[in-house]
């Protein structure tokens, strides 16, 4: 079973992503964050497989952010979750260690495949 | 002359000083000229005054001063002469213009009087200075500065423009993050939606989020068609006397939810009588509104709020206090200002738009009234403070029935038995927002005690609590000698018509599901007098 951990500031969203997930037979929800707040520690405690991060969390430098995630877990891959689609800042999201990008417009099984392909080790970007 | 020693006979001397002056006089590179009597008529002058005036000084001697001056400048400065002459004091008239010279020649005169033995003045000595060069290098020093602060203060409003163009686009760019976001939660939702069908809840809580950010992004665009007819003129204030309690009770109306959301404690507290203002209920409810909500999202989950109106005088102040993150001193100055809060590092960590206490600080000013922000600093906390004028205490357009106050038959004593600490403190700042005396038990044990010393007109019960659950507690307060007075409301999630007969058979008088609607919770209030009238138990 693949666990995910969902990172968005909108809870919201982060609730309707769980709510999703529950009815997809090979992943699980590994909890909904909604702040970076606790986030290194976290990783630890519910040993997600990916971690799906927005990157406009309000008051978080999210590159420096995924450094921090790789160093505290060389395993996880991280998905950057986007709403600007801002080549440049995704390029470095890439450089500082995420796995791949899928934007916030994509259809929610798009999200899901992508999640599914990073997890086997394929790059990914949507 | 220079070479003679003096000589011992004091008149000697005193020729030989006077012939010293009239040489110094005669040979002064400045011109000098010495008047007498009250026409200051010219009795002496020095080569170089001849050669100023361009006549020689045979042709000046004993005529009036104003005759070997320029015309124009004759009367302004015989006006001087005249003063000096008659208080003794001396005066200058600096950088007078000759007309018709380019370029221009510029004169400046100084005149102090002679005095006679009775020390009154008898005449004037009048230096007269050509200052063109050092009057045109002054007045090409000021005209350079002049520019210079001109072009400094181009250089400002062009800094300026093009920051609040900068602003501008980091206000669109936040703003359609800020549409984007919900817009994303309404389609996920959507998605969601196909897929849980066959799941109630599911479906129900995609529908409940879907409804929420929906509402999110209409208040967003509703609070931008707000600013727009602001910043146009447009936005009419409809005033008329209104309670500020009423304007308080239908803000927490709208704001329970979202603290119940956060679980964010809201204590209200109002004034006892009427405070009447001249008001537009619906816009000064939406300043509260966006105060509290402002100061929710910018609380711990858990935090307090404290909403409270009182009377100063002529003014009324409406105060929103947090414990939440607080505000660093330099952005105090600019938190209401939708633009520039953005501008700061500090606002952009905050996320969001600032609209809300832009419209907070417009809709007080239509009103006459001004907004505050305090805050010790980061974490410190905050507080809003706007001020009102108030109007005559007499408020002849609002029947007293309604009027809260102690001895008011609409005021009541309610009991909430609540095990649940969101639900039930929500329900009692509603409640006591509504001018009811009100008050809370955490479980069924309690309830039944309370209930004792209370002796509450209304109980508002919740069915499964810890110790003895709302059905047995109900019994056992029904079976004491007072039991019967108290209308008792169930209130549960469980909304069968098993259930709703079970309350029924324990003795409540009414089953409620949660959540309770602000609506049915106002109806029930006001009629219970006739419930219980017609029950025969009032």
């Amino acid at each position: 079973m693949l666990r995910v951990l969902f990172v968005d500031d909108n809870s919201d969203l982060t609730r309707l992503i769980g709510i999703a997930i529950s009815r997809e037979s090979d992943m699980e929800s590994a909890g909904e964050l909604n702040s970076a707040e606790r986030l290194v520690e976290e990783l630890d405690r519910r040993q997600p497989h990916v971690v799906v991060l927005d990157l406009g969390l309000p008051g978080t430098d999210a590159l420096e952010l995924i450094g921090r995630m790789r160093q505290a877990s060389p395993v996880v891959r991280i998905v950057v979750y986007s709403g600007y689609d801002d080549p440049h800042t995704i390029d470095k999201a890439l450089q500082a260690g995420a796995s791949g990008h899928v934007s916030k417009r994509q259809r929610l099984d798009r999200l899901f495949d992508s999640i599914r392909q990073i997890a086997r080790g394929t790059p990914a970007s949507h | 002359v220079a070479e003679n020693s003096p000589a011992s006979d004091p008149r000697q001397t005193e020729e030989f000083i006077h012939e010293r002056w009239r040489y110094l006089a005669d040979w002064a590179p400045q011109p000098l000229v010495a008047l007498e009597g009250p026409d200051h008529v010219i009795r002496y002058l020095n080569a170089a005054f001849a050669e100023l005036a361009g006549h020689p000084a045979g042709a000046l001697i004993d005529r009036p001063f104003a005759e070997a001056i320029p015309q124009e400048h004759g009367e302004q400065l015989v006006e001087v002469l005249d003063r000096v002459y008659r208080t003794g004091r001396a005066e200058t008239l600096a950088e007078q213009e000759q007309d018709h010279h380019s370029p221009s020649v510029f004169w400046s005169y100084a005149a102090w009087a002679v005095l006679g033995a009775d020390g009154r003045p008898t005449g004037l000595l009048v230096q007269v200075v050509d200052s063109t060069k050092s009057t045109v290098f002054r007045r090409t020093v000021v005209a350079m500065n002049e520019a210079l602060v001109q072009s400094a203060t181009q250089l400002h409003a062009l800094a300026e423009a093009q920051a609040s163009i900068q602003a501008r686009d980091r206000f669109l760019a936040v703003l359609g993050h800020e549409i984007r976001n919900p817009l994303n939660a309404l389609n996920n939702g959507l998605q969601v939606l196909k897929v849980v069908r066959d799941d109630p809840d599911a479906a129900g809580t995609s529908l409940a989020i879907m409804e929420r950010q929906l509402e999110q992004m209409a208040r967003l665009v509703d609070d931008l068609l707000d600013i727009s007819r602001i910043t146009m003129g447009k936005l009419v204030i409809r005033a008329e006397r209104t309670d500020v309690a009423s304007i308080i009770r239908n803000a927490v109306e709208v704001s329970l939810p979202m603290f119940e959301r956060g679980g964010h404690v809201l204590d209200v507290s109002l004034p006892t009588s009427p405070i009447i203002i001249s008001a537009d209920p619906t816009r000064l409810s939406q300043v509260v509104m966006n105060l509290l909500n402002n100061a929710v999202k910018f609380s711990e989950p858990g935090g307090t709020v404290w909403l409270s109106a009182s009377r100063h005088g002529d003014e009324v102040l409406i105060s929103v206090r947090d414990e939440g993150i607080g505000i660093p001193q330099a952005q105090l100055p600019v938190i209401f200002q939708i633009f520039e809060q953005l501008d700061t590092e500090w606002k952009r960590a905050q996320g969001g738009l600032g609209i809300g206490l832009s419209l907070v600080k417009e809709f007080v000013e239509l009103h006459g009234g001004e907004v505050e922000a305090r805050s010790a600093g980061p974490g410190a906390g905050s507080e809003f403070i706007v001020r009102l004028p108030a109007l005559d205490d007499e408020a002849p357009s609002r029947p007293p029935a309604t009027r809260p106050g102690r001895n008011l038959p609409s005021r009541r004593r309610v009991l909430i038995v609540e095990d649940n600490i969101d639900a039930g403190t929500s329900l009692v700042t509603l409640l006591e927002i509504m001018g009811h005396e009100v008050r809370l038990a955490r479980d069924g044990e309690e309830g039944v005690v309370t209930a004792d010393e209370f002796r509450p007109d209304l109980i508002f019960m919740d069915l499964g609590l810890p110790r003895i659950d709302g059905v047995e507690a109900t019994r056992r307060i029904r079976a004491q000698p007072w039991g019967h007075a108290p209308y008792i409301a169930a209130v549960t999630g469980w909304g069968s018509e098993a259930d709703k007969r079970r309350t029924g058979e324990a003795g409540f008088d009414r089953h409620l599901v949660k959540p309770v609607d602000f609506g049915a919770l106002k109806e029930l209030m006001a009629g219970i007098g006739d419930a219980r009238r017609k029950a025969g138990r009032s």
